[in-house]
């Protein structure tokens, strides 16, 4: 047992944390600013203030102390770092096709999406991610184009 | 499932035939329509005007000849749904199946909507709505001398049953008015949709209820009518109307006005194209099949024509203005 | 005894009409298993087809739609996390968890045993029922609400795992977003000018996103759903057991139908919080209530038993007042008025027989679904064998779709996105994203009915009295945390007990 201890910094939790804050404020503030009356703060106010005094209390927890022992190698360190950059890929990559769809029509957008994410994801036979996302976004567009109540917006199909 | 298929063919049909004539020159000459007609519906799927529109649909598409593609645009008080349409291109190609009144009206008084009145022009509104005050079947209060008895001296003795930002919002503030009763100290209860403030109203939560009548039809025995907010006597409600009870310059707001709507340049840009819609739009309405087939779901199909629809449509919109500050939350 | 005589003449008059039974469940389970794709949308494509049908074909293939997309949702619930409908939220606490695991075969079964028992159940709940809960319907006021929206908050205290402030903060978070846009008295907040949002976040895209979206995104550093090869396995007979299971555990699917009658039958609210309240009940009511949300399938049958009987409350709703609890039942009115058989109050006195005939076909559908559903679940299961490199883009695809036709705009697959964001973020420091689902549920319902509430009893106190209702549901909540806090109490002693007396020196010579 090493009884030396470190704090460390859980910069993503604290960039979360901050988000939240930052949300709830923001939307205390609106919300003021709209009206004062009972009739719109009666559960926005005290819910946002509840909310604030529990990020206050989770603060600690962002910075704990942990033994010399548990704080993680360069090695382990730098494998993590890689798992979160390709969730960031794909999440780039998803946040992209999200807001192309209606610049690209659903269709186009459909195939380089799945192209490309197949990549990401890792497959590498082109011929197969090529099929693949064609084959795919033909079902999937037909499919919703026959079962959604009104038309989706397409470039080819 | 043949409907369904049939849609489809059509669908793929028009397509081909758009794609096929599309040189401009041609295209201008070209008989209209001549290719699948959008209905944009700006609530989601099951309420009254997505109804009205799938009802009508297959009728006015055998009289026009081309399929009609219902699109439901719902969202924000039917916002998003008239945003929507007017950036549509002005050809005939895209109408409007709407609650005209009062949602034109308050998407430009209270949600700073880019359009005006005059940028939609209306065919035809068959479904006139009007407020109803009314009070459970099972409730002490017998008339509407009752209410205003009881409001005159303490405006907070009955609870009222309300949507806000509404048309009946505005009744029962006019109402208030002509009856020297205290509009500050009226305990509103406000609901998100005309049917919860219905069932509150039949199951007693509150004392009154001010929602549309044409709602409470399927309720009437569960409640009792007060007033009908209208000139004239409305679906058999056995209770006074507004112009009896205050006088025939009664001050009231009419409630929904639903139905059919095209942008206003398209009748300058098209005005052949506008005759054969509104001729074809008429026709399907008077058809004695429609009016059975509609009237079994409880539909109307009515025909005002355009200048009765769009007059009454801009009188609701003038009165609602002048109580705009009362639509901004109660 | 008459009217069910005519009932049974009434659904023996045309054998042919029974043929639209099987496809209406698959068209049923079909939509319900398509992100995205509701009930009413289902049911409002295929309503105009119905125009050309006699009366008895045309209910019975709109019912069989309605029972069939009810457990199709639960589908990719457990597959995929996604929560199709909000109804299927708390099936994806412990199924997906189960699916991981490589008991994908006995969460399908379960579930669809649950679910056909649920909805049976609920008919037969339903036959006695219909006239009294008619008369509670309408009674109920803002504070009964507030009082079972409450009740369905207490969810939150026990999903809050590790740590309890974080726990809180997540449902806090959850209610406030919840609370985005225009509230019951028409104030507009929190839009920051964005159109979409004065109707609020929309709720099925939030979920999607927190739920599921964020798992895929985290599974690319992963390549099968299941990790051992072993388990990936479809097998039938795994499936049937999980159907056996599930008859295991009388009492929750009991418990889960009745909550499920008695909420769905609230017009608006039913199935989506019905299956919460039932979940929490069973959790809290399980000796093993720790190991829920790990893939217990107990907490699958809860949550399925609910929300497939509260299609039966929100029948009993539509039938006794003839007013819609939801968008399905509006449709299905909507089907009724088209033959001349007009809803109201009057409906059910009018129409004895049809209500009869409605539900013996309804316990007839819940039949067959439990042999048409097993076929289905048999082919969606599959999907467990497909690689995730392949399976994460194309279900993000299928879910963007799904976000898509909820809105019919831009706002579904934007709202996706953001939130599968947060909803990974959450993940990854350990903050409970079913308590922000939760949240976000029932943050509206909480802020309508507590306004209203205030607005009806101008603040006094002693509107409560009048209440007796709310007393009622009230107690029964607060009686039912006090019992099982106390059993719990009592078994932990006990346990600690023979723990002691196993470790202890002087009793281990006996």
């Amino acid at each position: 047992m090493d009884e030396k201890k470190r704090r460390i910094v859980e910069w993503g939790h604290l960039m979360l944390v901050c988000v939240m804050a930052a949300i709830m404020i923001g939307y205390l503030i609106d919300t003021r600013s709209v009206s004062l009356k009972l009739n719109n703060l009666m559960l926005v106010q005290p819910a946002a203030l509840f909310g604030l005094v529990l990020i206050a209390l989770i603060l600690p927890q962002i910075f704990p102390k942990v033994s010399a022992d548990d704080v993680p190698d360069a090695a382990e360190r730098r494998e993590k770092k890689i798992e979160v950059a390709r969730v960031a890929l794909l999440t780039a990559a998803f946040g992209v096709f999200v807001f192309s769809l209606e610049m690209f029509g659903f269709d186009v957008a459909t195939f380089l999406f799945v192209a490309i994410a197949l990549y990401i994801c890792g497959e590498r036979k082109y011929w197969l991610i090529g099929t693949y996302s064609l084959i795919f976004t033909i079902v999937v567009v037909l499919g919703y184009q026959q079962l959604v109540p009104y038309p989706f917006p397409m470039t080819f199909l | 499932m043949n409907k369904f298929n049939r849609r489809t063919v059509l669908k793929i049909a028009g397509g081909v035939t758009a794609a096929l004539a599309t040189p401009a020159v041609l295209r201008a000459q070209e008989a209209y329509p001549s290719r699948p007609i959008n209905m944009v519906v700006p609530f989601d799927t099951g309420g009254y005007n997505d109804r009205l529109a799938r009802a009508f649909a297959p009728f006015l598409q055998e009289t026009i000849g081309q399929p009609i593609v219902i699109v439901n645009r719902g969202g924000a008080g039917a916002m998003l749904g008239h945003t929507y349409f007017m950036q549509q291109p002005d050809d005939g190609y895209t109408i409007l199946c709407t609650s005209a009144a009062p949602y034109i009206p308050l998407n430009i008084l209270t949600q700073n909507a880019q359009f005006k009145i005059d940028d939609f022009s209306m065919i035809n509104l068959p479904s006139r709505d009007y407020t109803l005050m009314a009070t459970s079947a099972d409730s002490e209060i017998e008339n509407i001398e009752q209410v205003i008895e009881q409001l005159q001296a303490d405006a907070g003795a009955l609870s009222i049953g309300i949507q806000p930002a509404s048309a009946d919002l505005v009744n029962v503030m006019l109402f208030a008015d002509a009856n020297g009763i205290d509009r500050a100290g009226l305990r509103l209860v406000t609901f998100d949709g005309g049917g919860p403030a219905r069932n509150a109203t039949a199951g007693g939560v509150v004392d009154i209820g001010m929602v549309g009548g044409q709602g409470f039809i399927p309720l009437a025995s569960k409640v009792r009518p007060l007033v009908v907010f209208d000139d004239a006597p409305r679906d058999g409600w056995d209770a006074p109307v507004i112009t009896d009870l205050s006088g025939p310059d009664a001050q009231f707001v009419s409630g929904s006005q639903r139905g059919w709507a095209v942008h206003s340049t398209f009748i300058e840009k098209h005005p052949d194209r506008y005759a054969t819609l509104l001729n074809a739009i008429e026709q399907t309405s008077k058809d004695p099949k429609v009016i059975e087939s509609l009237k079994g779901q409880k539909l109307a199909t009515d025909w005002f024509g355009p200048d009765v629809s769009n007059k009454a449509l801009v009188n609701t919109g003038k009165v609602m203005e002048q109580h705009v500050e009362l639509l901004k939350g109660t | 005894m008459a009217d069910l005589i005519a009932a049974y003449d009434l659904l023996t008059s045309s054998a042919s009409a029974w043929i639209y039974l099987i496809p209406g469940l698959i068209v049923g389970l079909v939509f319900g298993s398509m992100p995205g794709i509701s009930i009413t949308m289902a049911m409002a494509i295929f309503l105009p087809v119905t125009l050309y049908m006699d009366f008895l074909p045309a209910i019975i293939f709109l019912t069989s739609i309605y029972t069939g997309a009810g457990f199709g949702g639960s589908i990719p619930a457990i597959l995929m996390n996604i929560p199709g409908t909000s109804s299927a939220v708390a099936t994806t606490f412990d199924g997906y968890p189960m699916a991981r695991a490589g008991k994908h075969n006995e969460a399908l079964g379960v579930a669809l045993a649950s679910s056909v028992t649920g909805t049976l159940l609920s008919y037969i709940l339903l036959l006695f029922l219909v006239v009294p809960v008619s008369i509670v319907v309408l009674k109920l006021g803002p504070l009964e609400m507030f009082v079972v929206a409450i009740w369905g908050m207490s969810l939150l205290g026990s999903l809050s795992g590790q740590s309890v402030w974080r726990g809180l903060l997540a449902g806090v978070f959850g209610i406030l977003l919840g609370t985005i846009g225009m509230n019951t008295a028409g104030f507009v907040r929190g839009t920051m000018g964005v159109p979409w949002l004065l109707d609020g976040v929309p709720t099925i895209p939030a979920m999607m996103g927190l739920l599921a979206a964020s798992q895929l995104l985290n599974l690319i550093n992963t390549t099968y759903l299941i990790e051992s090869e072993e388990a990936r396995k479809l097998s039938f007979a795994k499936i049937l057991g999980g159907v056996k299971l599930a008859f295991q555990y009388p009492t929750i699917i009991l418990r889960g139908a009745t909550i499920g009658v008695i909420i769905g039958a609230i017009p608006g609210v039913g199935s989506s919080i019905s299956n919460l309240i039932s979940y929490s009940e069973t959790k809290r009511n399980a000796p093993d209530g720790d190991t829920f949300g790990t893939g217990n399938p107990k907490g699958v049958i809860a949550a399925e038993a609910a929300n497939s009987s509260s299609e039966g409350g929100a029948m009993a709703t539509m039938f006794a007042l003839g007013i819609p609890g939801g968008g399905a039942t509006a449709i299905l009115l909507a089907a009724f008025a088209m033959h001349n058989l007009i809803g109201g109050p009057q409906f059910i006195a009018e129409n004895k027989t049809v209500v009869y005939a409605i539900i013996f076909s309804n316990f007839f559908q819940a039949i067959c679904l439990l042999f048409v559903g097993l076929l289905f679940v048999y082919l969606a299961a599959a999907i467990v064998r497909v690689p995730l490199r392949f399976l994460i883009p194309s279900v993000l695809v299928v879910s963007t779709f799904g976000a898509f036709a909820i809105t019919n705009s831009l706002a579904g697959p934007m709202t996706l996105f953001i939130f599968a964001i947060i909803g990974w973020a959450m993940v990854r420091y350990e903050y409970p994203v079913a308590a922000a689902v939760v949240g976000l549920l029932l943050g509206g319902l909480l802020e309508q009915n507590l306004i209203r509430t205030w607005q009806i009893s101008r603040g006094e106190f002693g509107y409560i009295l009048e209440r007796p209702g709310a007393i009622f549901i009230f107690m029964l909540m607060v009686g039912s945390l006090a019992i099982t806090t106390i059993g719990k109490r009592r078994r932990l002693r006990r346990e600690k007990l023979m723990e002691q007396r196993a470790l202890s020196p002087d009793t281990a010579g006996d």
